[in-house]
């Protein structure tokens, strides 16, 4: 009974976005995934050979090698140093002037931001990529971190040091735990705003940057230019998959 | 023990000045941005010209311009009719938009949060998934729908899929997560209904996460760009961040104007958000 | 709780500043001067209109004005009057060539009524003005030449009645510049004279022979017409209206707002007005444009759209506007350059907006489209044409516009017809989405003859999939010594260093950037830069930096500074549009080669009028030895076609489709083709054609004249191409064999890395390496 009476509350409260995220994002994906078998125009059923060809194509092959270079690199340095800076700032009293100042890049629209970089850095390096990167969300992530740390009960680290642990000890056998919720908030966020950075790729390099920049969306955004919809859609497909498994392990860690 | 004390304070206040100095260099743009918006034509060319024209060398930024004008922004305010009519459509999507997020997303990110489901877990996973696809993989299956839907070329198609992002509901997912079991268990016991707990405990505890993502969201929709030019033919819907023009020398200044204007909801909304988000974050109750 | 305190004092600025910005934003709204809301109301006008077409076709809303060509054939020169006779008679004077056009059953047959003495007395007195009374009394300015001097001209004030006497009138004007310009009758015969100079506008009492002061007008106007009490001036940027009783100018914002926002600039241009206007009825104001006709009651609040431009030949851009009128019947007149005089009758039984509709689709705006679905729409009223610019804005992208091109394809609403000028062809052709369009051409060819060659060479395989409709040719022309030995791009470099030598101090290429100089050789080295397979040359791309560069040095070293500063001042213009992508940057930039401060000129032959005035160029005394000839870069004979036609395979309307490609490139349009040359065989002649009687003494159909900053004054003939012209054009075009369409892509890396090197801060290794990288990605995806 309470099984049926979870269930129907659960229902009762997720519908409006279940039904919501049916019609404009599920069924809209869904159509994509029916496209990536067949041809573009002629509507031939094409079963994998779609799949096959991105697969083997080398701008794909070259945008996903640089999406996880730079998701590798720009990821784990903002957690890091965000976690750092948040530790620092943790111990120290009315710095709410310095989280306004690192949160202002948050609001800056793009096109904006790429002038200003156009201006001093003009490279379309990775090296510049990831420095945008940071310099936007560092900000948020370390309010993120600040919060998080805020939440770690403080008898535990009472109890830590009464037990002789040092601050290393203390850090990484008490804090970081308490913080394994934070992490995956973090990550996930950190995540979302590395797709982003495309933006910032584009309006510096164009459609064909510099070999470093080149990610997946610019792949999927010429592709869409060149009608090669098909393609488009096995990656999309293959993307999706990816990141689904990728995700549910990330969960599954966090939640353990 | 004084030293000490004082030893801690002078570090203390270091570590605070070497925080806020990264912190200009990192507003350093903003800065820049707003000095460049009441330059002349004259200044500008001198600053820009290198950069628009070769796409290379270095920029001298004035601080103080040589001749400062508002011309930019009085040629913005007042010259500029459609200014206003895509800074009202600006507002009018973003207001719905979050509106509409907190409706839908708020109970589902409750729903995930509290009810224990099978394969709730996956559900969860495929609104994650679904929140990380480039815009480009659905545009295309997007616009038929919303075509479908005859919502094509009115503000509906871009509001309504934003409404149903699965952005927010992530985000107070987490604010929610903080809540401890204990409370709405005890809640249960004294009887209150299930609604009365998401009313109360809910959402009166999890303020921070929902102002999270009201803040979020809002950023993010101030400044969209794809979604917009996609499903939106007629000029006169357009939000205000379609309208940065390419920018050449000659428009910079206007450019920076209108980034300037652009910015002041955003910070407002910055300014006002922080403590909130903060403050819900923090003070989230009996913790356990 | 100081933080609190501290972030809602923050706060509250910032609401505050927000309020006053929004306030800012309403009370302009609300303020009657301010030029938003004319802006606003121009804008709704605007949507009204469209509104207008929208309305009807969601009611099925019937009714709209249908013309008929009654007059053609005839040519009008210069300016035409019009004018009601008192009995009825419709009139178009054409003074300057002593035609009178009337009709006498409202509009529908006319004839042509010329008048010995008419005819002698304006051979007398050159009409640089006229006017009709309803009483068929014409006045004109005479310019009379002055006795004694060679080009001192007098304006003198004529009279002609209708009885054949003539009588002079003189006006005394207040200064020696001032002259008489304009003149208009009212209803009671009295006549209004306009005098440029002083701005004067002059009450003229044609029997007692005395003239009067009446008002000062702010700017010069070409056209007045006095009607109902209410004086009518056409100036620049406004329509003057005077109310002769109250003796004051009438105030008429909307008016003042819709012609602010729909015309830049009101005008004769020479040619035929940019905008024209009369009075109607009932205090009632007629504009007629590009856009249409539009109607307006004097002081009232709308301006409400009559005819449809894009319905019409009122949006034709070969035709301006000589004159227009209406009758009691509300059926109106105009008269075009060209000589054609046309009707237009309310048909309500036609659907208002036909309910038939096609779209025709390019990325920038493509005059012989406008061209086409003017003549198209005026031959099939049923059927209405949407044309779609992809990037009629500025911030939009090629790419932008493509995805959403796509976009509409692939959801079955794509466009009838596709222009795919630069769009990839290929990319199109392959996936299906363009139509054969041989049997089209084939049909054409057969019947009016068309370039098959021009045609052809743009095809990969054997469907025709398409077509374009006009061309450009890339030439070379010069003195003898320099321009003979250039053949290929290289030895243009070395001709180029050669005239430097020569010519120290002044622009050797007309065009001092980087880019702009890689753009302008581009058509005739881009060709050879893509082997069969699509992949690089390598090497050609490597040639042509280099010698891109040594052609870039030769310009800037020596080329007067102030004159690249003006350039590059100049280059982009106040709406963001850059000079070097507009489509007459191409064009032959011979100012420096016709004062012979550079020794040779290049660039494309443009249309039928640039090929005549190339060819007068050896005429000229000085350039005689001038040798003309096909510019060879790294490849040769090459064309650039333009207005590249395809139909959508998915179009739910393919007979209108075919019929409207057929009529592009039908001898019909591409006579009166303005930009661009023919691609239908027998237009190209027709393009040439002149009116014997029309040549000065000397043989020359036109003068152009000149003068430099310094104050050079540079004049010269230009004579009509004869059948030996259009022999050697024709066999030039036979040679013709290799199209240069442009490869944005691989242009776009050129461009931003082949700067780099032009400008000396990259060197040619790495320029060449980014630039395959990128084009690299491109090939891969």
């Amino acid at each position: 009974m309470k099984r049926f009476r979870e269930f129907a509350y659960f229902m009762i409260f997720i519908s409006v976005s279940l039904a919501g995220v049916l019609i404009f994002v599920l069924i809209p994906f869904a159509d994509v995934v029916r496209r990536s078998f067949f041809t573009v125009m002629s509507g031939e059923f094409a079963g994998l050979d779609n799949y096959k060809t991105v697969i083997h194509n080398q701008a794909f092959r070259l945008a996903v090698k640089n999406t996880l270079h730079f998701v590798s690199v720009a990821i784990p340095l903002l957690v890091i140093i965000g976690l750092a800076a948040a530790l620092v700032l943790s111990k120290i009293r009315d710095i709410h002037v310095i989280k306004s100042l690192y949160l202002f890049p948050m609001a800056m629209p793009t096109a904006t931001v790429v002038i200003v970089w156009r201006m001093f850095f003009y490279r379309q390096d990775f090296e510049s990529l990831v420095v945008s990167y940071l310099w936007k969300n560092t900000g948020y992530t370390i309010v993120l971190w600040l919060a998080g740390i805020a939440g770690i009960p403080s008898e535990l680290i009472e109890a830590s040091k009464v037990d002789g642990a040092n601050k290393f000890q203390c850090l990484i056998f008490v804090k970081l735990p308490c913080l394994k919720g934070s992490v995956y908030t973090i990550v996930i966020l950190s995540f979302l705003n590395s797709m982003k950075i495309y933006r910032e790729a584009f309006l510096v390099g164009g459609s064909y940057p510099r070999k470093d920049i080149y990610l997946l969306q610019h792949t999927f955004n010429n592709w869409y230019v060149n009608l090669e919809f098909d393609k488009m859609a096995a990656a999309s497909v293959l993307v999706a998959l990816v990141l689904f498994v990728f995700i549910l392990l990330f969960q599954y860690y966090s939640q353990s | 023990m004084r030293v000490r004390k004082f030893l801690r304070t002078v570090l203390e206040t270091i570590t605070k000045l070497m925080f806020i100095a990264a912190g200009i260099v990192i507003c350093a743009p903003v800065l820049l941005v707003v000095t460049g918006s009441v330059m002349g034509k004259g200044d500008l060319y001198e600053c820009l010209a290198p950069v628009f024209e070769h796409g290379t060398g270095f920029v001298t930024w004035k601080l103080i311009p040589q001749y400062p004008t508002i011309e930019n922004y009085i040629r913005l305010l007042f010259y500029t009719p459609e200014f206003f009519v895509l800074f009202w459509n600006s507002v009018k999507m973003v207001s719905l938009i979050l509106l509409g997020q907190m409706v839908v997303g708020i109970p589902a990110a409750w729903a995930f949060a509290t009810y224990a489901v099978r394969g709730k877990n996956v559900l969860f996973t495929i609104y994650v998934v679904l929140m990380l696809l480039p815009f480009q993989v659905t545009m295309l299956s997007s616009y038929l729908t919303l075509d479908r839907l005859s919502l094509l070329d009115t503000h509906w198609a871009v509001i309504f899929p934003a409404v149903f992002s699965t952005f927010p509901i992530f985000v107070i997912y987490g604010g929610f997560q903080a809540i401890p079991r204990s409370l709405i268990e005890a809640a249960r016991i004294d009887g209150a209904g299930e609604v009365y707990i998401f009313f109360t405990v809910g959402i009166g505890l999890g303020k921070g996460g929902i102002l999270s993502a009201l803040v979020l969201g809002f950023l993010e929709y101030w400044n969209m760009i794809e979604q917009p030019f996609a499903f939106l033919e007629n000029k006169t819907l357009w939000p205000l961040s379609l309208y940065l023009p390419e920018i050449s020398w000659t428009q910079a200044g206007f450019a920076f104007a209108a980034s300037v204007v652009m910015l002041i909801p955003a910070v407002f909304v910055f300014v006002m958000g922080q403590d909130y988000l903060e403050q819900g974050i923090i003070y989230s109750g009996l913790k356990g | 709780m100081r933080k609190k305190s501290i972030v809602t004092k923050t706060a509250a600025l910032f609401m505050a500043t927000t309020v006053g910005v929004m306030s800012i934003g309403c009370s302009t709204k609300d303020q009657t001067t301010s030029n938003e809301r004319n802006s606003k109301i121009s804008t709704e006008t605007e949507e009204s209109s469209s509104e207008y077409e929208q309305d009807e076709t969601v009611t099925g809303g019937m009714g709209r004005y249908i013309e008929t060509n009654v007059l053609e054939g005839e040519t009008f020169y210069d300016k035409v009057e019009q004018q009601i006779l008192s009995d009825g008679q419709i009139v178009f004077l054409n003074s300057l060539k002593k035609q009178k056009f009337v009709s006498k059953d409202n509009g529908t047959t006319w004839n042509m009524e010329t008048d010995e003495s008419f005819s002698r007395f304006i051979e007398e007195h050159y009409p640089a003005a006229s006017a009709i009374a309803k009483d068929g009394t014409i006045a004109i300015v005479g310019m009379d030449k002055i006795e004694g001097t060679e080009s001192d001209y007098e304006y003198n004030l004529y009279i002609y009645n209708t009885d054949g006497t003539t009588k002079q009138i003189s006006i005394p004007l207040p200064d020696a510049d001032s002259n008489l310009r304009t003149l208009a009758f009212d209803e009671q015969g009295t006549l209004y004279a306009f005098a440029s100079g002083c701005k004067i506008i002059y009450q003229v009492d044609v029997n007692a022979g005395t003239a009067e002061k009446l008002l000062t007008l702010e700017d010069t106007t070409d056209l007045i017409e006095c009607k109902d009490g209410i004086l009518m001036c056409l100036t620049f940027e406004k329509i003057f209206l005077y109310d002769l009783e109250k003796k004051i100018f009438i105030e008429d914002e909307v008016l003042d707002s819709f012609a602010e926002q729909n015309y830049n600039g009101m005008s004769w241009t020479g040619g035929g007005y940019t905008a024209y206007t009369f009075l109607g009825a009932d205090k009632t104001i007629y504009i007629a444009g590009e856009k249409g006709l539009y109607r307006h009651v004097i002081g009232g609040g709308v301006v409400e759209q009559v005819i449809d431009g894009s319905l019409s030949s009122l949006g034709d851009p070969t035709y301006s506007i000589l004159a227009m009128t209406m009758n009691d019947k509300n059926e109106f007149l105009a008269a075009y350059n060209g000589g054609k005089i046309v009707k237009f009758t309310y048909d309500a039984t036609v659907p208002s907006v036909p309910n038939d509709k096609i779209t025709v689709y390019s990325l920038s705006e493509d005059d012989l489209v406008k061209q086409t679905i003017s003549a198209y729409q005026t031959q099939y009223p049923n059927l209405f044409i949407e044309y779609q610019i992809g990037m009629d804005e500025g911030g939009v992208t090629r790419e932008d516009a493509l995805k959403k091109l796509n976009t509409q394809l692939l959801s079955g609403n794509g466009p009838d017809v596709i222009m795919l000028d630069g769009i990839n062809v290929d990319t199109y052709a392959e996936k299906g989405v363009l139509m054969d369009l041989s049997d089209i051409v084939n049909e054409i060819d057969q019947s009016e003859g068309l370039y098959r060659n021009l045609i052809e060479q743009i095809q990969t395989g054997d469907q025709m999939y398409a077509v374009p409709a006009k061309f450009f040719i890339p030439v070379l022309l010069g003195n003898e010594d320099y321009v003979g030995k250039a053949n290929n791009y290289q030895s243009i470099a070395d001709m180029a260093e050669k005239a430097r030598e020569t010519y120290s101090d002044t622009s050797i290429l007309s065009v001092c950037s980087a880019t702009g100089i890689m753009r302008r050789f581009m058509p005739v080295c881009a060709p050879t830069w893509k082997d069969e397979n699509g992949q690089l040359n390598q090497s050609k791309i490597r040639e042509f930096l280099e010698q891109s560069k040594r052609l870039y040095d030769v310009e800037m070293n020596g080329t007067p500074e102030e004159y690249i500063e003006q350039y590059k001042q100049n280059l982009i213009d106040e709406d963001g549009r850059n000079y070097e992508e507009e489509k007459y940057f191409m064009m032959i930039q011979d100012t420096f080669y016709l004062m012979q401060q550079a020794p040779f000129a290049y660039g494309e032959v443009v249309s039928a009028s640039t090929y005549r005035d190339m060819l007068s160029v050896p005429r000229i005394k000085g350039l005689e030895d001038t040798q003309i000839k096909l510019m060879s870069g790294q490849c040769e004979n090459v064309y650039h076609p333009g207005s590249i036609a395809g139909i959508n395979t998915a179009t739910k309307n393919p007979d209108a489709a075919k019929q409207f490609v057929q009529m592009m490139l039908g001898a019909t349009v591409q006579e009166t083709m303005q930009f661009g040359l023919p691609v239908n065989k027998k237009a190209l002649p027709v393009q040439f054609a002149y009116d014997e009687s029309e040549l000065g003494d000397d043989g020359g159909q036109y003068y152009m004249s000149f003068s430099t900053k310094d104050g050079t004054h540079f004049e010269y003939v230009i004579y009509p191409v004869k059948q030996e012209g259009i022999d050697k054009l024709e066999a030039w075009i036979t040679q013709l064999d290799t199209p240069y369409l442009s490869d944005t892509v691989l242009e776009t890396a050129i461009y931003t890395e082949g700067v780099k090197y032009l400008e000396g801060i990259q060197d040619i290794d790495a320029t060449l390496k980014a630039i395959v990288d990128s084009v690299e990605i491109y090939l891969s995806e």
